[in-house]
């Protein structure tokens, strides 16, 4: 027994020395400081508004860990793809730009608080993030309270809109934007009497454009029946099962992107032909689920606020690293938020002449909080973009999944 | 103080809160869950009620607190006597109820929750008294004859029982109390944040709790207080490159301890020895005989 412990001690040892040396490793990934935003002063100003710092440094709350740490990584990869490009013409008024992560967890409160204190500690310009519904809710009050702008640009319309105007969202009125999706899916398959919901509960998020995808059936008639899919779901043929025993005629997914393709596979191991009677809504196009659902797809119908083969040469340029990172064209949102939001604080740093200056710190948050929130004309990844009210103003597009690939988008008009 | 040092002060004194519940009712040999649902409810009651009865704080927090030891007394009722294995998959699901009653009841916002909570003046030092107090109840508890009770219930249930130990009503008690700590922690949870979602009221915060009680030690109350800050600390002193291993830290520090020390770091022997230790000092400084004091030390050893 006394050996087996000294075994055990040993083999942990080991064990939190590969930790370790993984933690501290992989020679592509760039370098963290702990600087705060505003680092140190470079050199008496000779003007009112010359730069103060030697360098920008972004306190960026991401899902690093848990079982959304795919999404983070996408994050990751778009932001660092944007610092790349900056940095390369210059940084932002000529001073390099920093990212520095958090990990805000997956659906976890308490960490989502713990990083955003950290960040705020940093006394930063405005804060990256955070990402999740759950994070948002924790952690962006805290930030609110200090006076300090969230780009929680990935957050839910809903969840954003009630800490205006310290909130910058990326993603549209979502209600109106999934009552037209759904709206244009019903003209083009008419007839359906009942359509079977495959809801996702724990979002927030994610119920706010459930609810409005169902107004929008009952609103033209149908009958709809929420089907719950947890997070933690590992097998989807009882879910598959329940909702074909409510004999729908047709399927609405506003759940969990990867087990979008594993129910879709089950209902058609099921005898579910009809594929035209899928709507998918704008969370689901990402890899895994073409990985997973590859030749199951064809046919089914998705709405978003972006065009993933749009023809815009930055998103081309950007789809192209992500194909030669992760095997497959970019096509999920958090490629590009990180992208965006950091050209949005170039634009928005450059037209401010933000200093960085601690004693101008209070003023320039609320001048970059006021600029962002009503930015015109902002050269975003697809085009220019108006930003209202902390929110960006995007079209809902319904696409066909051709050749498991979003095709032939059709552009709605938001009511 | 800074907002991260706040913020994890204020975390550890709520984690600490609903470790001391798994461990109260573990001293009878059963795992509750319970008071992670309960939390929910003290949470979703206080901010209820401050945001739209416009109640002051400390009612709210009164009220959320009774509510929450009345409902614990629901499942206690019906839980008294079941085994503990029987006893964890009941109180499981006591939390993905409690979170699907929360996410399905449009006076709390539903899976948007409740938002806007307003701040409390002072709430560290609220909380702290309240740890405070809450500790020195357990301390009383542990060394009382119901402590004593509590510890024989563990060891063996049917002897307990030839004693004269009520032991379903001890398992009763001893639920509805963690379920008032629980909807306590719930309340100042709540409050710290300011909003609510039923999202946080679950599997994150039991899995870390169950780490810091079961590597800290489950059989003293010291364990958790010790144990909390370190491992809730992880997060904070790492580097991130270290950090986003977080939770294969907790669950291998878990594994190990639990093949090393099955008891926790901080057991009972421990304490023994620490108490022993602490008067070697003191004797050695205020001139007692030394050779009392090892004969002592090696019994105990």
């Amino acid at each position: 027994m006394k050996g087996l412990k000294i075994l055990l001690i040993v083999l942990s040892v080991v064990f939190l020395a590969s930790i370790a040396c993984f933690a501290g490793g992989g020679g592509a990934k760039k370098e963290e400081t702990t600087a705060p935003a505003v680092k140190e002063e470079a050199a008496p100003a000779p003007a009112e508004d010359a730069v103060y710092v030697k360098e920008w440094v972004f306190p960026n709350s991401n899902i690093i860990t848990g079982v959304s740490a795919y999404h983070g990584m996408l994050n990751e990869f778009g932001a660092n793809f944007a610092l790349d490009k900056i940095n390369a013409a210059g940084g932002i008024r000529g001073v390099p730009v920093k990212i520095k992560w958090f990990d805000e967890g997956t659906q976890n409160s308490a960490l989502a608080i713990a990083s955003m204190s950290k960040m705020l500690d940093m006394k930063p310009l405005l804060v990256m993030g955070p990402c999740s519904d759950v994070s948002v809710r924790a952690a962006v009050p805290l930030a609110v309270e200090q006076g300090v702008y969230s780009m929680c640009t990935m957050a839910g319309y809903p969840m954003a809109r009630e800490f205006t105007p310290w909130t910058l969202t990326f993603v549209n009125d979502d209600k109106l934007q999934a009552m037209a999706g759904v709206r244009k899916w019903l003209e083009l398959q008419p007839g359906m009497k009942k359509v079977a919901h495959f809801v996702a509960p724990e979002s927030g998020t994610w119920m706010s454009i459930a609810n409005a995808e169902n107004e929008e059936c009952n609103q033209q008639g149908i009958k709809t029946v929420d089907i719950e899919v947890p997070y933690d779901t590992v097998n989807y043929g009882p879910i598959a099962v329940r909702a074909l025993g409510e004999n729908p005629d047709g399927f609405i997914f506003t759940s969990h992107p990867e087990g979008i393709a594993k129910i879709i596979i089950e209902l058609q191991k099921r005898g579910w032909a009809d594929n035209k009677k899928f709507l998918l809504s704008q969370a689901a196009p990402v890899p895994a689920l073409y990985e997973i659902g590859e030749g199951h797809l064809d046919g089914a119908y998705c709405w978003m606020w972006f065009d993933p083969n749009s023809k815009s040469p930055r998103w081309q340029e950007l789809s192209k690293a992500h194909e030669e990172t992760f095997g497959e064209p970019a096509s999920f949102m958090m490629v590009w938020k990180g992208y965006d939001e950091l050209f949005l604080i170039k634009k928005c740093f450059e037209d401010l002449k933000i200093t960085g200056n601690p004693a101008k710190l209070k003023e320039e948050r609320i001048a970059i909080r006021d600029y962002m929130n009503n930015c015109k004309g902002f050269e975003g990844i697809w085009g220019k973009v108006d930003f209202v009210d902390g929110v960006r103003q995007t079209p809902t597009l319904l696409f066909e999944f051709v050749n498991n690939k979003l095709a032939n988008p059709i552009e709605v008009p938001v009511r | 103080m800074s907002l991260s040092i706040y913020y994890f002060l204020q975390l550890c004194a709520i984690f600490i809160m609903l470790g001391w519940c798994l461990y109260l009712v573990y001293r009878i040999g059963q795992l509750n869950n319970a008071p992670i649902a309960i939390m929910a409810i003290g949470a979703y009651l206080s901010s209820y009620a401050v945001l739209h009865w416009g109640w002051p704080f400390l009612l709210a927090l009164v009220f959320a607190v009774v509510c929450g030891a009345v409902f614990s007394l629901i499942p206690a009722l019906g839980l008294g006597r079941a085994p503990s294995f029987a006893m964890v998959i009941a109180t499981i699901a006591l939390i993905f109820i409690m979170q699907t009653i929360f996410r399905n009841l449009p006076w709390f916002g539903g899976a948007l929750g409740l938002f806007g909570i307003p701040k409390v003046k002072n709430l560290l030092l609220v909380t702290y008294i309240f740890l405070v107090a809450i500790g020195i109840l357990i301390y009383r508890f542990d060394h009382s004859r119901f402590g004593r009770a509590a510890e024989m219930i563990f060891i063996d249930r049917d002897i307990a029982s030839t004693l004269g130990i009520n032991i379903y009503m001890y398992s009763v008690i001893l639920q509805v109390s963690t379920g008032a700590i629980g909807a306590l922690a719930g309340v100042l949870y709540a409050f710290t944040i300011r909003t609510i979602i039923p999202s946080y009221f679950g599997f994150s915060f039991l899995l870390a709790i169950t780490c810091f009680i079961f590597v800290g030690g489950y059989t003293t109350m010291w364990g958790v207080i010790f144990f909390t800050p370190i491992l809730w600390g992880i997060p904070l002193i790492l580097p991130q490159s270290m950090a986003v291993f977080r939770n294969l830290i907790y669950g291998f520090s878990l594994m190990v301890i639990l093949l090393i020390r099955p008891e926790g770091v901080i057991d009972k022997n421990m304490l023994r020895f620490i108490r022993l230790k602490s008067g070697v000092v003191f004797k050695k400084l205020f001139g007692r005989s030394q050779k009392t004091v090892d004969k002592r030390l090696k019994e105990v050893m």
